[in-house]
């Protein structure tokens, strides 16, 4: 699932039917309450806050064999992510403080510090020892391989 | 509504064609006696797909972070106004954490010289 809270630009992402799954017609009301709440927020969000820091934004793939998260955290070094798993949750901390740097008079100061937490429920279990997680271009990026029985598997369909 | 729009809308809303979003990233201004610095978030953007152009007197930073499955593309665009202090050929860009900081060195007569003061 995708958690993001952006500016006003985003409004056009969102399109409630654009996959409505007929078979469970009831799902995609859960499905629309969470399109409005990111819809709503990113509209409160838009006026308490102009400018795109980008934090905080989100995504969780699933390639076959491994999930992969990827969380936007600009600015954020190595030492200020802490990162756990703890059953089939996944727990997200990172935090930044903006600051001059130092001999500099300010004369607009838009970046602000942030403090990000976030947890994730884990659709399918996963080899907590083998997750790794890398930090680059400001974008934290989580590889949590399956474990072997939630991985996917071809079942030949024998003739009888 | 005519039957045209609703099927238009219904286009829009299944297809899955890359969606660009525009925004404007947070800046920081700085300035000591010798350059303006310029910081910028760009989560997402790399070296490659950052533009930084001076046309005399603008100065556009333009970051493009690409789209995946679930993520449109951002296109992070703001444009500064640069005035004649600043020592256009000496501009420096560094990217990294996803913070891009533009040093913009002023021009010699514009920098500040602290002349200390003897007694006599």
């Amino acid at each position: 699932m995708l958690t993001r809270q952006r500016n006003t630009n985003e409004l056009q992402r969102f399109a409630p039917f654009s996959l409505v799954d007929w078979d469970s017609p009831w799902a995609t009301f859960g499905s629309l309450r969470q399109d409005l709440d990111r819809l709503f927020g990113a509209y409160e969000r838009s006026i308490a806050d102009p400018y795109s820091n980008g934090e905080g934004a989100s995504e969780i793939r699933d390639t076959g064999n491994e999930l992969v998260l990827a969380v936007d955290l600009p600015g954020v070094s190595k030492k200020d992510v802490e990162l756990s798993i703890s059953g089939d949750n996944l727990f997200v901390r990172a935090s930044r403080t903006a600051t001059a740097p130092e001999g500099y008079t300010t004369h607009r100061r838009e970046r602000a510090s942030f403090k990000f937490e976030h947890a994730w429920r884990l659709p399918v279990q996963v080899e907590a020892q083998k997750v790794e997680a890398r930090l680059a271009e400001g974008v934290l990026t989580v590889t949590l391989p399956k474990s072997p029985n939630a991985q996917p598997k071809q079942i030949t369909v024998e003739a009888g | 509504m005519t039957q045209s729009t609703i099927e238009s809308a219904r286009n829009t809303s299944i297809s899955r064609a890359p969606r660009v979003a525009e925004l404007t990233p947070a800046v920081d201004i700085y300035e000591n006696d010798k350059e303006l610095l310029v910081v910028a978030d760009l989560p997402r953007v790399t070296p490659g797909s950052l533009k930084l152009e001076v046309n005399h007197p603008d100065m556009k930073i333009e970051g493009r972070a690409v789209a995946s499955d679930t993520q449109p593309e951002y296109l992070y665009t703001r444009t500064f106004h640069l005035d004649s202090s600043v020592d256009v050929g000496k501009i420096e860009a560094k990217l990294s954490e996803g913070v891009l900081q533009v040093h913009l060195p002023k021009r010699e007569p514009f920098q500040v010289r602290r002349i200390e003061v003897k007694t006599a």
